[in-house]
Parts: structure tokens; sequence; C-alpha cells
């Protein structure tokens, strides 16, 4: 178990101005989970702390929205003063050009969703009127203020189809990559599970046309939510990258919430501690980090790759079905068609 | 011999030899510095070759660590060490063991390299059962080394390959980022986006944004030095298609300036250009060699125009390559004829009747007149450059007398022909009266 970490996520809001049909949001959850916020010193100070016992050189900023804290600005300056390197997970709708000149040189990466190149589908995935333009145009202004931009597709039932204008979309747009995320159930995507999961065959399809599109337009695109190898043939993809659960290693998500709460990534509900109170080793060694671990489901023993899928994503394992050592809701929808890897 | 056997006999010599030397009293190093050449020379290589049979015997030794499973015992004793199966588990072992304990890092292997670890760990799962059933392990041995296998294995699969160093959930992607946008990546880049814009995907302003990004390239590639620091392949491309790439920044500019009209297009000047020059030569059958170099570049440029134009969506797809064919007719007509230059070949020629030319013509053209009518949006500035020439030759077949001029077969087909063109021409025109 590693405790000097690449990297960890901070949840600087709950607070969200869009209203996501996939939103993995732990408050979003059935089960209810911690509230507030502290003030913007004792934040930084917090901060402080995790970058001192974590040693970590990224920090990815995200919610709810980020820029809808206030001290959005001062979060920003602290860490980048301290040569960390930020990533923005946002939506974009507050990324105007002021805002965008007031970050200059500071943001590694910026994340923003493109759910769809159809206005109507990325709204209405989004909950929000406007947040198709809003996004687009955010992406824009950023190209022209020469950022890097990633765009993050969410893959559905709802917005499969625009795949492949949305591949095209963000190549028009000059953006830097894609992630193409398979639907990752949680938070308020748990209750809309059974009109957004979309089954192996489309994603499949849709993996092809990214491959043709990142090998067409050099587009990076990657698969960042694990794509458990019985159910997609990743090997066939050679341009496409494919991420599995670092948990417990150097490079975990560890996930910092607004008052100090510390979990295995941002999609597990689970508590390893407060920051503020235990320190991160003990969230890092805690019984229940050990038992995030070393879950995996039964169905996925004696397969080849057990030890290096983990049986998909466990923290939505927990989300949604309240332990990690069960199969995913992806796997357990879809467990019947899987070929486990001779 | 068996190698541990040899070793032991030779530890057990040693151990007599020293205790003989003991309980004699020689002393070793006085014996090594005084008497005859010949005996000094006999006890320094006798502790020579002691030391290095000592050092052999360590380095087997050294292969079997305690806890990698090397040390287990046999009742075939020697016997298993020597197999080639204990051998092969032995190796599998040692590295698995590495692996597994952390002790090669935290990506110990690429992935060609794990697949081929796990490999051998399979091996070494079907050696154990060799060598059970050979009798060289017994079963609570294997069972013991099956299981202890099972935990290695897994301790292995744990391990990442480097590939996926940086795999994480959340930024398993390298990004290339370029501060210039590559003179390719801006080719592909503005067709899209002009899609996008036609289709009004995009917001305006967010076309102009992406826009003013690729013009600050666009001027960039302007300075020679720039072009000059391009990688070879790009270099030679780059004016040519940051031109055209120029072009289409204009195009899409017009749209966004609600000036998207066909007739403010380059392109479409480029058309109406072509025309302008070659149907008066066309009509008057007279045309110099030079006339028609000129013609076939400005009907090719007319031609790549058409195809931009559709691409663009200003004219349909029927209308471009009904421009094109008709590009293809006027040439045909001017070429017909000879040059007015005095280099005349006798083969350049061939008669045939303007009867023929046109049923031929009407026959390539009925589809796309058809496909046309079916399926509207049309524009006027391209039938006016294409009709007048259907419709000549339309007359041309209703004429008896230029009917004569063909074959029985061909005069049969110029009047099905002349009745469907009529039947689309009169569609088109109904469309047009429509739109107007």
């Amino acid at each position: 178990m590693s405790v000097r970490q690449h990297s960890f996520v901070f949840e600087m809001t709950q607070r969200c101005n869009h209203d996501c049909l996939h939103c993995y949001n732990v408050w979003k959850n059935r089960t209810p989970y911690p509230d507030g916020r502290l003030g913007t010193d004792q934040t930084l100070a917090m901060l402080d702390a995790m970058l001192q016992q974590t040693h970590a050189g990224l920090v990815s900023l995200s919610g709810g929205e980020p820029l809808l804290r206030e001290d959005f600005l001062d979060v920003v300056d602290f860490l980048h003063g301290r040569g960390v390197a930020i990533n923005l997970i946002t939506n974009g709708s507050l990324l105007t050009a002021e805002m965008i000149g007031r970050l200059a040189g500071k943001i590694s990466v910026f994340e923003l969703p493109l759910l769809s190149a159809e206005r109507a589908v990325h709204d209405r995935m989004s909950g929000a009127a406007g947040a198709f333009d809003r996004a687009t145009l955010a992406m824009a202004e950023l190209k022209a203020a020469r950022e890097r931009v990633v765009g993050v597709f969410v893959a559905t039932r709802l917005n499969l189809p625009t795949w492949p204008e949305t591949a095209e979309l963000a190549v028009a747009l000059g953006l830097d990559g894609v992630m193409f995320n398979r639907f990752n159930p949680g938070g308020r995507g748990f209750e809309n599970l059974e009109r957004l999961q979309a089954p192996p065959d489309e994603i499949t399809r849709a993996l092809d046309i990214a491959e043709q599109t990142s090998a067409g337009y050099d587009l990076p695109i990657s698969c960042s939510i694990a794509m458990p190898p019985c159910l997609f043939d990743t090997g066939r993809f050679e341009r496409l990258t494919f991420g599995f659960c670092a948990a417990g290693t150097e490079r975990a998500y560890y996930t910092l919430d607004p008052v100090g709460n510390v979990r295995p990534c941002n999609h597990s509900p689970t508590i390893l501690g407060n920051i503020r109170e235990t320190g991160f080793r003990t969230c890092a060694e805690s019984p229940a980090m050990r038992r995030f671990m070393e879950a995996r489901p039964e169905f996925c023993a004696g397969c080849r790759l057990e030890m290096q899928c983990l049986g998909g994503c466990k923290a939505a394992a927990e989300a949604c079905f309240g332990t990690a050592a069960v199969m995913d809701p992806f796997l357990a929808a879809f467990h019947h068609l899987a070929a486990k890897p001779g | 011999m068996p190698q541990r056997a040899i070793n032991v006999l030779l530890a057990i010599a040693g151990l007599v030899t020293v205790a003989g030397l003991v309980l004699v009293g020689v002393d070793l190093r006085r014996a090594a510095g005084t008497g005859p050449r010949w005996k000094r020379r006999l006890i320094s290589a006798g502790l020579v070759l002691l030391a290095a049979l000592g050092m052999a015997s360590c380095e087997e030794e050294g292969t079997a660590r305690p806890g990698d499973g090397t040390e287990v015992q046999s009742t075939a004793g020697t016997a298993l060490e020597n197999t080639r199966q204990w051998q092969r588990l032995c190796a599998a072992w040692k590295e698995a063991g590495e692996i597994a304990s952390g002790k090669r890092g935290p990506y110990p292997f690429n992935e060609a390299g794990q697949k081929r670890v796990l490999k051998s760990l399979e091996q070494t799962a079907s050696d154990i059962d060799s060598l059970r059933k050979a009798g060289h392990l017994s079963e609570p041995e294997a069972a013991l080394l099956t299981k202890e296998l099972a935990e290695l294995a897994a301790g292995v699969q744990a391990k990442r390959p480097t590939e996926m160093r940086n795999a994480t959930c959340y930024e398993p992607m390298s990004l290339n980022f370029q501060e210039i946008e590559s003179v390719g990546r801006l080719s592909q880049q503005l067709p899209l986006l002009e899609k996008l814009a036609a289709a009004e995907t995009l917001k305006p302003e967010v076309v102009e944004k992406v826009l003013g990004r690729i013009e600050e390239d666009l001027a960039r590639l302007d300075d020679a030095d720039v072009i000059e620091q391009l990688p070879p392949a790009e270099r030679r491309s780059a004016p040519k298609v940051r031109d055209q790439v120029k072009r289409q920044v204009q195009r899409i500019r017009a749209r966004l300036a609600g000036d998207a009209r066909l007739e403010n297009t380059p392109e479409w000047k480029t058309v109406t250009d072509a025309w302008r020059y070659v149907v008066p030569l066309a009509e008057s059958r007279k045309s110099s060699r030079a006339q028609r170099k000129l013609v076939d570049e400005k009907l090719n440029a007319a031609k790549a125009a058409a195809a931009t134009l559709a691409a663009a969506g200003l004219i349909t797809a029927v209308e471009a390559q009904l421009l094109v064919e008709e590009a293809d007719g006027l040439r045909t007509t001017i070429y017909r004829d000879p040059p007015t230059d005095p280099q005349v070949l006798c083969y350049d020629m061939m008669y045939v009747t303007p009867a023929a030319d046109s049923l031929e013509r009407l026959a390539k053209r009925v589809p796309l007149l058809k496909k046309l009518a079916e399926e509207g949006g049309l524009h006027r500035g391209v039938l006016d450059r294409v009709l007048p020439t259907v419709e000549a030759d339309l007359k041309r077949l209703s004429d008896e007398e230029q009917l004569e001029k063909l074959t029985a077969e061909k005069r049969v087909r110029a009047v099905g022909l002349r009745r469907e063109v009529r039947a689309a021409l009169d569609e088109i025109n109904g469309l047009l009266g429509e739109t107007r």
C-alpha cells in the first residue's frame, strides 16, 4: 500500500449548476453523505497537509462544479504556488474569457463534458438548457487561449448514436484528447441505470469508431473507466488506451471532500478517515481501504486477469450495491455475455 | 554424480583434511613460506583449489533460497533436482518470487514479459504434476507446491506491466499538445468545422473562436522561417495546404457573416470564370492549343471547386456532379474540332454526328437530372450553366433531320431519352418556379 501518491482529487463543493442524468457524485447516492464546507484558510491548510503527507504532484479539482466556489481562484493560486499541476474537471459553464485569462498558465489540463454533437442530447444529459453551447464555447475559448483541453464523452444509450459526429466535433474544436468513458453508475446515475446503460456490443461499435477517429485525426482517445476484458476485447484497439482501478497503488485516485474526508476514489462512498483528524497514512492503511483493495467479485475467481482488472469498478459496486466485493453494475448486467480471458 | 552429493563429499573431505592438519600440527602459513619450491607451490595450489570448490558450492546453494520453494525435499532425493521439470520450476519460482515480493518494483515487466512469466507459472503447474506422477514428488508435496504456486501467480498478476504505468482511472492518456497545430491537422479540422457550421451544430461565436485560433496559426505559417522548421514532409505541402485552409476559413467566415450565398464564395467565382472563358470557345468551335491548355486548367479548377462547394453544403452533390459532367462536355466539344494552330494531326479527328453526341451526353445526364428533380435543393446559378446544353441536346434530338443521321437503334433510344429528359426538366422547372 503506497502512501506517497502521484495525485489526488479535491471535491471543492457539492453544489452544481447542472443536474446530469449520469452524475456519480456520492452525495447523490441513496445512503446519506456528510455535507459542509470549510473556510478558505482551513481549506488551504487542509490541502497543505494533504500535499505534505502524499507528496502528490497533481491535484484534480472537481465537484460538484468547482467554479461555483467563491474562493476557487484562491485554491488554484495556492496549489499553483506550491508547484503542483492542476487538472480542472468542470462543466465549463462558468469558464468565461475573463476567468480563462485569470487561470492562464495555472491549469495543466481542462476536462469538459462533450456528451454529444447534438445540442438537445447534450443538454438533456446535462440537465441544463444551453449546456452544449456553453461547453463548446468554453472549449473554443480555452483553445484560443492555447490551453490543453480534453472532452469527456460518457457513453450511454442516449448519446451513443451520436458518437461518430461527437468525435468529429472534438477534432473540429481542436481538442487535445477525448475520454470515452462508459457510463459508470452511482449517485443519480444509478437511478437512471435502465435508460442509460448501453450493452457491450453497442459500446464496442463505438470503440471501433473511436479507434478510426484516433488514427485518422491523430486524436488521443482513452477509456478511463475500467472496461472488463471479459466483455471487451481491448487488445484489438491499438490506438485507444484503457484504464484500470489503481486503488492502493501510488497512482490511486484518493479523493478529498470539502470537509477533509478521504475516500479511495471519487466514485467510492467509503470514508476512510479525515485528513484533518487522522492524517493520510491512517486513511491509506485503514482496514476499510484494505477491504476495498482486496475486494473482488466471486465471479472473477480463476480469471487470468483477475488481479489486473479487479472486477471492473469496485467503487460503482459499492455505490450501487453497498459492497465492493460484488460485480460492478455493468458486469452484473452483462456477465452472461462474458468470455473470461484464458 | 548429483551435484549435491559432490558438495557433501567435498565438505567432508575438507573437514577431514583440516582436522588432520590440526592433529598433526602443521603450520600451513609457515610451510607455504619455507621449504623447497615444489612444496610451496603444491600448498598454494591446494589452497586455491579448496577456495574455488568452496565458492562453487556456495553458488549452487544460492539458487535454493528459503521461502522460494526450491528447498522442498523429495523422497526421490537427488534424482528430483536433476530433472528438467524441477530445474525449470526453480527458475520460474525464483523470477516469480522476486516479482511478487515487489523486489523488482511495481511495474516489473512489460505486457509481453508479464505473459511470459504467467505462462512459465502455468508450465510450472504441469511440471509439478509430472514430477508427482513420476514419483519425484509425494502427493502432499505436490499439493503444497501447487497451493504456493497459486499464491505466487496471484502476486505476479497483481503487478502491472510498464504499459500501464500511467493507466489509472482518470489519466490514462498522454496528450500531444502543440503550440501550433500541424498543417495536416488544420487541413483535417477545417472541413469538419465547416460541416458543423453548415449544419448549425455550433453557434457562430464558437465557430468564430475556433477560426480565430486557426487564423493565428495560419498567419505564423506565412513566415518562411516557420515553414523551414517544419518536418520535411509538411514543409513541402505546407504552402499549398495553408492556402487551401485560408480559402476554407474565408468561406466559413462568409457563412458566419450571413453572406453564405453561393455567389459570394471564391469557388463559385472559379466556376463562373471557367464558364465565361470556355463556353464562347465551345460555341465558336475555334480554339488554339494555348487556349485549350487554359481550358483544361480552368475546367479542372472548376471541377475541384464544385466538389468543395458540395462539401460545404452550398450546392448539392448532384449539382456538383452535373457541373463536372458539363465541364467534361464542354471540353469534348472544344477538342472535337482541330485547333486553329497549323499543326494538325490526322489521327486527332474523328467525325461524330451532333445527334450522336447529344444522345450520349443526355444519356449521361438523365439519371442526374432525375435525381435532382427528386431531391430538390436547386440552385439557379448551377442550372443556368447546365440546362442550356441539355435543352440544346433535346432540341437536336427532336429534329427529325438530325435523327435521320442516327442508327435505327439509336433513334429508338433517342425518343425514349427525350421523354425522360422532358419529364425531369418539367419537374426541375416546376421546382425552380416554387423557389422563386
